[in-house]
């Protein structure tokens, strides 16, 4: 019989995990370090400061759960127990739908296990534009390397499926590049169905690796526990103050919970990390906090392909292509990557534009639909300065972020290079996801080229996700240009740390999570060396 | 139906253009209810909500729902259902404003003039309601345009969410070998 770590480690009654949902009163608790959030950032941190020997407390707003109990691989659970808002959190206009965990894990949960170290021209621009001088592709190889070792980060040999195939075989005769993602994973089934959490425990996940370590090491996981505000006094972070959440996670319950800490560390996620440091009041003589956020803005090419392609099953992203991303630098035409998603029927059904017998049509060809997506490379150019979060009135963020002339362009390039490695492949049909594209799209390349040049480009009638949400507590080596340094320690008040996706200056240029794991691991070593005056072996 | 130029003058911003039509016209009178039946299971869709949603996932599912009456019936009931799991999942912020755009698809003056449909939605014809749809779809107003879309995510979403749905789409569901591996 298989084990399930989680369900092992509550069973053994040495685990210190507190539903606050269930709480009853009002109550404070003291640790060493408070960590908020349980994703690629607060889990590597939570590991890391554990082994140190501090008293860590990590808070988590959404729910535990676990593969063994909860992860059933149904869409209509899986995204309103793991997601931000279920899986549609939207930014201000409602133009871009984001993709975001919220569980223990974090969006390292319900990810597609992409792992990428943080590309080279990514952080030579931020030596150069922000003052990070020690982030040198020598320097940052090593914590990536550590970080690959201990969430398993292989080469994935396996036979792409069939959706990864087409990518694959368009690009090669459309001559664009490509290669093979490599996955944070063992011994994992092949079964495509990671968005709703891995149900063997072969994703490395948070969930399965940090996050147990910490609590073997006694730390403490509240879960159903939003964040409210940052404890400050005397010209420090002494500690968070949360609001115990109601079971579905949507409501607080009325029941204030106090960490007392003697150092504050945040790792909410992008959005949140801002939004949480917003309602603190703090101090921000700049005005950076939450400016400068980024998405990866994402547009979408369906295909109909005259074979079955299945894109529900097999390991979601095995190929990516860089070519458009290597072959515009930073400061010219918006670069992109392309890559596939999973197709599910929920995640399929709401993104296929139309409705009625259109629409039905479409999804009669399920098993034969692929699609490719161009992730956006937002924040190099001054003319892709992201998205700003600001608090609604009941004090939750809202991010707006205005689409760009720059960054349409650039989808609208994608859109073509999509359409045409999609032809290539053999589709009988191509269909940009855009409101005007006609039912059954188009049947030729030539086709979608004239008709691709002309569609109007605008939110709501072009369809734009996003899954990779960075920037708004940015690093620079100078307050004026960043809200922490290159450690992740807040430039306006002492003890507060932001070790999570926003403290990027920029977009990643490729999926996030190993960036974060690798800076997290940096960071977090030497905030134990700092607490402790001890260096951490690690991974151990 | 208001022209665009109306709407321009009405000053349409956000969810103002509710608030306005509330002001003007008092409280919502809503339309006699649509087949289908009130059960203590819904969470947030009172019934008017569940009338309006069933004309509209009865366009929206077209092709998609069963054809044998009977399972029709049930089907679109399933469907109303599932939306209204959809909508009591969103945070209590979204929850109000898809509350808000029920509101304006219930009350009869703004179903008349700003949806664009003048039967009740117990009576509205297909055309009617995909001509309404449609016109959401393809408004140069980025709040219709985003009603519109909000309604395709919990139609389509509330739709494809049970399995029972996916007959006919060429998907099996989730691995049934899965089910036991932690009990193997």
């Amino acid at each position: 019989m298989p084990k399930d770590v989680i369900a092992e480690g509550l069973a053994s009654g040495k685990w210190d995990v507190r539903d606050a949902a269930t709480f009853m009163r009002d109550q404070t608790l003291e640790a060493d370090v408070v960590i908020v959030g349980t994703g690629a950032g607060g889990g590597v941190a939570a590991e890391i400061l554990s082994l140190a020997g501090l008293k860590v407390v990590m808070l988590e707003e959404g729910e535990l759960r676990y593969a063994s109990k909860h992860f059933n691989l149904k869409e209509a659970e899986a995204y309103p127990t793991l997601y931000q808002e279920s899986a549609g959190r939207q930014t201000k206009d409602k133009g871009i739908t984001i993709l975001q965990g919220r569980t223990v894990g974090g969006s390292t949960t319900v990810n597609w296990t992409s792992s990428f170290r943080t590309p080279p021209t990514t952080l030579a621009f931020w030596r150069d534009h922000y003052g990070l001088d020690d982030m040198t592709v020598e320097n940052m190889a090593g914590w990536f390397g550590k970080a690959e070792k201990r969430l398993s980060v292989i080469d994935w040999n396996v036979e792409p499926n069939v959706n990864n195939q087409v990518l694959m075989s368009g690009a090669d005769r459309a001559g664009i590049h490509w290669s093979k993602i490599r996955r944070n994973v063992k011994a994992c089934l092949n079964l495509g169905y990671c968005g709703m959490g891995c149900p063997a425990n072969a994703k490395q996940s948070m969930l399965i690796t940090t996050v147990p370590t910490a609590l073997d090491r006694g730390a403490t996981l509240l879960t159903h526990l939003r964040a409210e505000r940052v404890l400050q006094e005397g010209g420090k972070a002494v500690g968070v103050e949360g609001m115990a959440m109601n079971h579905s996670g949507l409501e607080p319950v009325g029941i204030k919970v106090t960490i007392k800490a003697k150092t504050v560390l945040l790792a909410g996620g992008a959005i949140n990390t801002p939004a949480l440091m917003l309602r603190s009041d703090l101090s921000d003589p700049y005005g950076l906090i939450g400016k400068r956020t980024f998405l990866h803005p994402v547009n979408v090419s369906g295909a109909l392909m005259p074979f079955k392609v299945e894109g529900w099953q097999g390991a979601p992203q095995s190929i990516y292509s860089d070519h458009f991303i290597d072959a515009f630098p930073p400061d010219g035409p918006m670069g992109y990557k392309l890559e596939v998603p999973p197709l599910h029927p929920v995640l399929t059904a709401i993104t296929m534009s139309g409705f009625g017998e259109k629409h039905r049509q479409l999804m009669q060809h399920f098993d034969r639909l692929q699609v490719v997506l161009a992730l956006m490379r937002d924040g190099f150019h001054e003319n892709s300065r992201g998205g700003s979060v600001s608090l609604k009135a009941d004090g939750t963020p809202l991010l707006d972020y205005p689409i760009s002339d720059y960054v349409w362009r650039g989808m609208r390039h994608s859109y073509l290079t999509m359409a045409e490695l999609q032809f290539a492949a053999g589709a009988t049909r191509v269909m940009p996801i855009h409101e005007d594209v006609p039912g059954g799209g188009y049947s030729s390349w030539a086709e979608a080229k004239a008709a691709i040049q002309s569609l109007p480009l605008e939110v709501l009638r072009a369809k734009v996700v996003s899954a990779h949400v960075m920037g708004g507590a940015a690093m620079a080596s100078k307050a004026e240009q960043g809200v922490v340094d290159g450690y992740g320690r807040f430039f306006n008040l002492d003890n507060l740390y932001v070790m999570d996706g926003s403290v990027f200056p920029t977009s990643i240029g490729a999926n996030p999570q190993l960036s974060i794991y690798g800076l997290a691991a940096r960071n977090a070593s030497s905030l134990a060396k700092t607490l402790t005056g001890k260096d951490i072996a690690w991974p151990v | 139906m208001l022209s665009r130029r109306q709407l321009l003058k009405t000053g349409v911003a956000g969810a103002a253009l509710l608030g306005l039509a509330r002001l003007a016209y008092g409280p919502i009178t809503p339309d006699s209810l649509y087949a289908v039946p009130a059960k203590a299971r819904f969470k947030v869709l009172d019934a008017e909500s569940r009338t309006a949603l069933a004309a509209i996932a009865r366009v929206m599912l077209k092709g998609a729902l069963p054809r044998d009456e009977a399972e029709y019936e049930t089907a679109l009931y399933q469907a109303v259902l599932g939306c209204d799991t959809a909508i009591a999942g969103l945070p209590m912020g979204v929850q109000a404003e898809v509350k808000e755009l029920l509101a304006l698809l219930n009350s009869r003056v703004t179903r008349r003039w700003v949806v664009g449909v003048g039967a009740s939605w117990e009576t509205a014809s297909d055309e009617d309601i995909a001509h309404f749809l449609n016109r959401w779809r393809f408004s140069s107003f980025l709040l219709l345009r985003s009603g519109y879309q909000a309604l395709h995510q919990i139609v389509f979403a509330a739709w494809y969410g049970n399995p029972q749905a996916w007959v006919g789409i060429g998907y099996d569901g989730p691995p049934k070998f899965m089910e036991g591996y932690w009990n193997a």
